[in-house]
């Protein structure tokens, strides 16, 4: 059966493929198959998310004890900035995008991603724009030194001449790109690549947590090309900054970007514990259609908050910023409903993933009240520039996002392996993970409201910060510790090979229906689509199998 | 509406959301760079939305003549030439011209590669067998 050209969606599924891809290296590099994009994307990220680490129990190390030469002030510079810059645009960014481009072909019934090619190329621009930016660090005068979103004039050839910085701006620009070209041609598959029966309202959680997360990118990536695009002409000619009105600008193009990338890096996670509580509590996701509704209007509102940054500046308007931020507090909050009515009632099972996804609620909490407080102006102007904020974006992003990764990685890991890891030592890399990141960064919001500013490579003894940066810095190293945890379990799982089966999970969505791994065209003939009657098909097979059959 | 407009009506409303609140944005006296760079923006995912409607819910091309092929082994190049454009910026002129030279090699075969590459058993393959 054939429709406009086309094959029927069903027998696509069915398809081999006309040319088998090359095995071996070159045929990742090449790859065509939406999941090996996201794989490469996810085992890159990770392995900078590993590096990153390092970084920051460099500078944990610097800091665990009043006047330490660990570091000079310049390298100490160098690693934040690397550190930051990092995390955002080449660890949590991408990985959130990566774990889309894998599943959400997979959740939505469907074979491909739409340009799957332009998507590679994305992978391909993020990944050497990676290396671009890490290879500040060989250059002479070091990596760059300004802080991750590089303010100008600091960040102009006048006052940093480094090469570093250079690089920096191209990686972060190639990585944007890249991340950009990712972002549309996901939207674009779950926009246009449906199967007939996957109508709006039976798209799982977690990929319409993608579309939000896709018209952010879309909307928002492109003003930070604009802004790096300013900084490059700056860098040629340092006269540009001179001027207010391109210092003052560039602030709005980077936080045009800069905020709304805090979502692109939060909206997937929830998506993620949207399908794992729902999945390890049995049920079907509570409030699915406000939690919808919540994703698109917190998207929409997210691209109003930019200048809540800027407050200090004072050269943005702080009732509308502030206005803005603090509404940010509803759908938030109708997405927090959801996810915990969701938990309420059900026959919870406490899995690795389910774990990170339950403590992700209390921690992202903690994030997410702490940001309300730092929308007010009054705060703001208080704990601006302060262990405050280090304290608050660390609890959005690793006690949040990053529990939120790994209830996705351990979710999924059965099904992009087929291997089933060792539950026992996921709980201890749990465990290790909530007492670390609670070590590390609860300490420092302490910290901010005595005093201590960000970005400072030492402190003296006298300022009576050493206890509190001490605990912080064991903090760090027990999350290492947990990390360690993580790749023994990792070595472990690929040395014993044991299988895990299509669906160890019980799972709702319909990638759980397909082999672990899945194969080249995600869906075979011994493993074909179930009918496509809600957001849980796979829960509303089993609950029709469960049902009695009518007496006669 | 239909499965063809319903997607657009959503990144429709997302833009008219967006659109609202970047028109009250004067109201609270922000400078017009912020203003005009919220509107210029807001532009994007209307033009999203303009193509979803544009572009039929099932791409009548057969997808599967190049979605379905051998790998892309020329991206990689492609994307290796451009960053070598970008560094030439910083190391000299050398760089951009062996980066000009892989972008324009790479492109060159990727819109090869990306013809329709008939085989043996492509009726069985397409399904119009």
């Amino acid at each position: 059966m054939t429709t406009g050209g086309t094959v029927a969606w069903q027998e696509r599924s069915l398809l081999q493929p006309a040319h088998p891809e090359p095995g071996g290296p070159v045929g990742w590099i090449g790859t065509r198959d939406h999941k090996r994009i996201g794989l490469l994307t996810i085992g890159t990220a990770m392995a900078l998310f590993l590096l990153m680490g390092v970084l920051a129990l460099i500078m944990r190390s610097q800091l665990a004890q009043p006047g330490e030469h660990l570091l000079s002030t310049d390298e100490y510079a160098q690693l934040f900035t690397v550190h930051g810059s990092g995390m955002i645009y080449l660890v949590v960014t991408p990985v959130a995008l990566g774990l889309g481009v894998w599943a959400v072909p997979l959740q939505l019934g469907i074979p491909i991603i739409a340009a799957v090619r332009t998507t590679l190329w994305g992978y391909w621009l993020y990944a050497l724009g990676a290396i671009v930016l890490l290879s500040g660090f060989l250059t002479t005068d070091g990596a760059a030194p300004d802080g991750w979103f590089a303010y100008p004039p600091l960040s102009d050839r006048q006052y940093t001449p480094s090469i570093g910085v250079d690089l920096w701006l191209l990686g972060v620009f190639a990585a944007t790109v890249g991340q950009l070209l990712m972002g549309a041609t996901l939207l674009w598959t779950i926009l246009r690549m449906r199967p007939p029966r996957m109508s709006l309202l039976r798209i799982p959680v977690f990929s319409w947590s993608m579309v939000a997360t896709c018209l952010m990118v879309v909307m928002s990536f492109p003003s930070l090309l604009a802004a790096l695009g300013m900084l490059g002409l700056g860098r040629i000619d340092p006269n540009l900054f001179h001027h207010n009105v391109w210092n003052i600008g560039y602030q709005h193009l980077f936080w045009f970007y800069g905020h709304p990338v805090v979502y692109v890096m939060f909206f997937p996670f929830v998506g993620i514990l949207a399908e794992v509580i729902s999945t390890f509590s049995g049920r079907r996701y509570f409030g699915y259609k406000p939690t919808v509704l919540a994703l698109l209007v917190f998207a929409a509102l997210s691209m109003s908050v930019w200048g809540h940054h800027m407050f200090a500046t004072g050269q943005a308007s702080d009732n509308y910023y502030s206005l803005t931020s603090t509404a940010l507090s509803i759908p938030a909050g109708v997405e927090y409903f959801g996810l915990v009515g969701t938990l309420m009632g059900g026959r919870l099972r406490y899995t690795t993933p389910m774990l990170f996804a339950i403590a992700f609620l209390p921690q992202f909490l903690i994030g997410g009240l702490t940001g309300v407080m730092v929308a007010t102006p009054s705060l703001d102007k208080h704990v601006h520039d302060s262990y405050f904020v280090v304290a608050h974006f660390h609890y959005t992003l690793f006690a949040g996002s990053v529990f939120g990764l790994f209830a996705g990685l351990y979710y999924w890991f059965p099904k992009m392996t087929g291997l089933m890891y060792d539950e026992r030592l996921g709980r201890v890399h749990f465990v290790l993970m909530v007492i670390g990141a609670n070590m590390a960064f609860l300490p420092m919001f302490a910290l901010g409201y005595l005093g201590m500013p960000r970005r400072v490579a030492t402190y003296p003894a006298s300022a009576g910060f050493t206890t509190l940066n001490l605990i912080s810095s064991i903090g760090a190293f027990v999350i290492a510790l947990s990390m360690l945890v993580l790749l023994y379990n990792l070595f472990r799982t690929f040395a014993l090979r044991r299988p895990a089966g299509p669906d160890p999970w019980q799972g709702t969505t319909l990638e759980w229906v397909s082999a672990s791994p899945p194969p080249r065209f995600n869906f075979d003939a011994a493993h074909p689509l179930p009918p496509i009657t809600s957001y849980a098909p796979l829960l509303d097979a089993r609950l029709r199998a469960d049902e009695p059959e009518p007496a006669r | 509406v239909n499965g063809t407009t319903k997607p657009a009506l959503v990144v429709a409303g997302w833009t008219a959301g967006n659109a609202v609140l970047a028109a009250i944005l004067p109201a609270f006296h922000e400078r017009p760079f912020a203003v005009t760079m919220y509107a210029v923006a807001t532009a994007i995912p209307a033009l999203v939305a303009l193509a979803l409607l544009r572009v039929p819910a099932r791409n009548p091309r057969p997808e599967e003549e190049f979605t379905l092929g051998g790998g892309s082994q020329w991206v990689l190049p492609n994307a290796l030439g451009l960053i070598l454009i970008g560094l030439g910026a910083v190391f000299g002129i050398w760089l951009v011209i062996i980066g000009a030279v892989l972008v324009v090699v790479s492109s060159f075969q990727l819109v090869r590669e990306s013809r329709p590459r008939p085989t043996a058993d492509s009726e069985a393959v397409d399904g119009r067998s």
